[in-house]
């Protein structure tokens, strides 16, 4: 996860539940970005997220690699912060099965790189959308996550938010 | 957040808005000056990260704000932020089949 993703699903109330039922790793920037410099700005976010990553979400160190460095190269490097570059070699270092994150400028470098194919698809989830799949997994009620997505309605896109209500009135499909 | 003089010539017309600023608000005008290309460097990173040109985490760097400030000023600017419609939709091809 990078910081995009874990302070969304917080907001949205469904971090800890996630974190509980999957292995969810972040990076140490993502903790710093998220923990350290939002305690010390006080953003209660920081501490219930301090809180939740204690408890269920592993946190490591991520080291560099040819293959994140390749991705990267894909696209602008310098658009992208510690947190990102660091979610994505940790995607790479423990072989995960996606990123989770709703930022437009990382996900498009991933999207570009998916497109090549040439260094291995990888794949990546945001907030928005896992809520949806929880709730049509029946992991969560629709309600549930009808107010998840009202807690950061604010902070994605409003097309991403209408389309996620529809999927969820849809149950899905 | 170090700071390092550099030279430049500013507008007439600015330097009156500064001198307005700073007798409003009771700083000195190099202040309000800052504080001017501040603001304008706060639009302007958001307005990247909005159209999918800096990450969240790179304009907080730039900015020196934390990613929970970048948040609070896109909401307060009415900034629209995050993935666009296809990545959501991508991301949820993926989260069926991930998310159990």
């Amino acid at each position: 996860m990078d910081s995009d993703g874990l302070i969304k699903l917080q907001k949205a109330g469904l971090l800890k539940l996630l974190a509980e039922r999957h292995d969810c790793l972040i990076p140490e920037a993502v903790h710093r970005e998220t923990v350290t410099r939002g305690k010390e700005e006080l953003y209660e976010d920081a501490f219930e997220i301090e809180e939740i990553v204690e408890k269920s979400i592993e946190l490591k160190k991520a080291r560099k690699s040819d293959k994140d460095k390749r991705v990267l190269s894909s696209g602008d490097p310098t658009s992208l912060g510690k947190g990102e570059k660091q979610a994505l070699r940790l995607y790479f270092q423990e072989q995960g099965d996606a990123i989770i994150s709703d930022d437009r400028t990382f996900l498009n470098l991933l999207e570009g790189n998916n497109q090549k194919s040439e260094y291995g698809e990888v794949p990546f989830i945001t907030p928005a959308s896992a809520i949806v799949a929880m709730a049509n997994k029946g992991i969560i009620s629709n309600e549930e996550a009808k107010r998840g997505l009202e807690q950061i309605k604010y902070l994605i896109r409003r097309n991403s938010y209408r389309m996620a209500l529809e999927k969820l009135d849809r149950g899905g499909e | 957040m170090t700071k390092k003089p550099y030279p430049l010539r500013i507008p007439d017309n600015l330097l009156d808005l500064a001198e307005a600023k700073s007798k409003e608000e009771k700083v000195d005008r190099s202040t309000a000056l800052r504080q001017l290309m501040y603001e304008g460097a706060e639009q302007y990173v958001l307005e990247l990260i909005s159209e999918g040109r800096l990450s969240v985490s790179r304009g907080a760097e730039l900015l020196d704000e934390s990613v929970h400030e970048i948040y609070r000023l896109a909401r307060k600017r009415n900034i629209e932020i995050g993935a666009t419609e296809e990545q959501y939709e991508k991301g949820r091809e993926t989260a069926n089949d991930i998310i159990s």
